[in-house]
């Protein structure tokens, strides 16, 4: 007992920290990095839910956040409706989608590559088709109108952003903090070690996964709203960029997969080196060289990523207070 | 080719019966079939006098008829205790009474001891019993178990005859495929037999153990006739 509490007191504080952060840093650019750590974690954390928990990999997660900046922009733009009721609706079109794309697929059985290759395509033809449609402003964009407001879900500074970035990733700890002491979770862990087994131990696999991918579009939704609020523009190449859905999954597995901090530990060091690289090296193009060498090492030598690299030594060191904090949280 | 054809056959509440027969008779098949993980393309399945042709594993195991995996499916990445948890939450949502009925399932098969194991450490021995946990966490009425001795040491069989017929009195019926004759012997009220995909004898384990189509089956054509003369 003393055990889980002390691991709530860690957490408490940790939160406590990143609330009270914004008031030592004076500095908008370090801001604006967090607010984007934070962002890219929870939707690393929305596509973990899917392929770290449940096992199955998807390569087109922006499907759900293009869609949910959609629905609260176009909400917003033609109807003139709050995006503070919007980013519900967001929600609830991004979880549809799930259901759609979830029944589609899992229903026809495609998992591994399959199913990476079937949501990558949805995605694609999401982002054609908001090219060619008149409501979502084409090829041209939905522009979005500057108003800050809580209503608008638009902040006056960028401290405004961090602290809705902070909700939304505190949001989605929380769902997998749950996910990872209940029978649900214990399903989906079941469906990725093994779906024969778990279906004969009686549980209904197609059911679950579609459980898990809807969530991951939930979450995938309201982050739509949150980008267009912030930047104020959406395009078909920005709402169903590949290079998002590589990135949620990327910090995820280099934080670790099915862990409840690896999309927040990942998007941590993959943004603070991508920065890092940035600004010490001046010839253009060469940092990407040296993010895309520290993200090789990672991956191949760490293949349970950075926590399950942290979980392993404790074991090792024969200390594994951790693991059976772990074991707790996960039966 | 046809795996499996025109058998016919029934368990009754609170028998051990066994499923024998040569490599490839089927046998795994047929537990596939009646398990809803393969359909049959004609026939009746019949559980508690209600057809399941056409029902998921899943529906199959809900209604209290659920099988092991004769290449045993653990769930490697967990632990013994959670793996039997996955079973015992098929009748509770509640995560404290899935791991309690998890450690009750554990003393009944002999796991106690291994709860905080890794799956994948486990043992083949091991593996088999974790096998036989996860099923009985569903709290089943029919058990089928798919060669559960299969790779195991005589005192390892030994134990799990004592586990199995532990199960039967506590009310659970059993029909169970197995190459081990001794165990077979042991376990069974009744015996079918099946060779290439038909039904060739049944009755008591002795009954069929003598029977003449049943040496042939197993070890060829005129093997009845040498043994007798030997005899």
């Amino acid at each position: 007992m003393s055990n889980l509490r002390r691991h709530l007191a860690f957490l408490v504080l940790g939160a406590l920290g990143l609330i009270i952060l914004p008031y030592f840093i004076s500095s908008r650019f370090y801001i604006d990095v967090l607010t984007l750590i934070f962002f890219t974690a929870y939707l690393g954390q929305s596509w973990n839910i899917l392929g770290g928990y449940a096992g199955q990999f998807s390569f087109g997660g922006v499907m759900f956040f293009g869609t949910g900046a959609y629905v609260s922009s176009i909400l917003l733009t033609t109807f003139g409706f709050p995006p503070i009721f919007g980013i519900f609706l967001a929600i609830l079109g991004g979880a549809f989608l799930g259901l759609i794309v979830g029944y589609m697929s899992f229903r026809s059985g495609l998992k591994g590559s399959y199913f990476a290759l079937i949501t990558l395509a949805f995605a694609e033809l999401l982002r054609v088709l908001a090219n060619s449609v008149e409501f979502t402003g084409g090829g041209v964009g939905l522009f979005l109108t500057y108003a800050p407001g809580l209503s608008n879900l638009q902040f006056e500074t960028p401290v405004g952003f961090y602290y809705f970035a902070l909700v939304l990733m505190f949001i989605s700890i929380a769902i997998v903090y749950w996910l990872e002491g209940s029978r649900f979770g214990a399903q989906l862990v079941a469906i990725r070690e093994n779906e024969d087994a778990a279906e004969a131990l009686g549980i209904d696999t197609l059911r679950c996964k579609i459980y898990a991918i809807m969530i991951m579009g939930a979450m995938g939704g309201a982050a739509g709203t949150f980008y267009s609020q912030k930047y104020l523009y959406l395009d078909p190449p920005i709402a169903y960029s590949i290079h998002l859905s590589v990135e949620m999954l990327l910090v995820t597995i280099v934080g670790g997969m099915g862990t409840i901090f690896g999309p927040l530990v990942g998007a941590f060091v993959l943004h603070t080196v991508n920065e890092v690289a940035r600004h010490f090296i001046d010839t253009p193009g060469l940092s990407l060289i040296v993010y895309g060498l520290i993200l090789i090492i990672i991956i191949g030598y760490l293949p349970n990523g950075l926590i399950g690299a942290f979980k392993k030594k404790e074991k090792k060191s024969g200390s594994n207070s951790l693991d059976k904090k772990r074991s707790r949280e996960e039966s | 080719m046809v795996a499996v054809s025109s058998v016919d056959l029934e368990v009754n509440e609170k028998e051990i019966v066994s499923l024998i027969g040569p490599n490839g008779a089927g046998k795994t098949t047929l537990f596939a079939m009646v398990a809803g993980f393969l359909k049959a393309d004609e026939g009746e399945i019949n559980f508690e006098n209600a057809s399941i042709v056409g029902m998921k594993p899943h529906q199959i195991c809900q209604r209290g008829m659920v099988r092991t995996f004769q290449i045993t499916q653990p769930f490697a990445g967990l632990t013994t205790l959670q793996n039997i948890m996955v079973g015992a939450y098929s009748n509770t949502p509640q995560t404290i009474s899935a791991r309690k009925k998890a450690e009750e399932v554990a003393e009944v098969v002999g796991m106690t001891s291994l709860l905080s194991q890794g799956a994948d450490g486990l043992t083949v021995a091991g593996r088999k019993r974790l096998e036989l946990a996860r099923a009985l966490a569903t709290d089943p009425k029919l058990l089928l178990l798919d060669e559960v001795m299969a790779g195991l040491n005589p005192a390892e069989i030994d134990e799990i005859v004592k586990v199995i017929k532990g199960i039967r009195d506590r009310g659970v019926t059993i029909f169970l495929i197995e190459h081990v004759m001794k165990a077979v012997m042991n376990l069974s009220d009744r015996t079918y037999v099946l060779n290439d995909g038909k039904l060739i004898a049944s009755g008591t384990p002795s009954s069929v153990a003598e029977n003449p189509q049943v040496i042939e089956a197993y070890l060829g054509h005129g093997a009845a006739e040498a043994m007798a003369e030997g005899a």
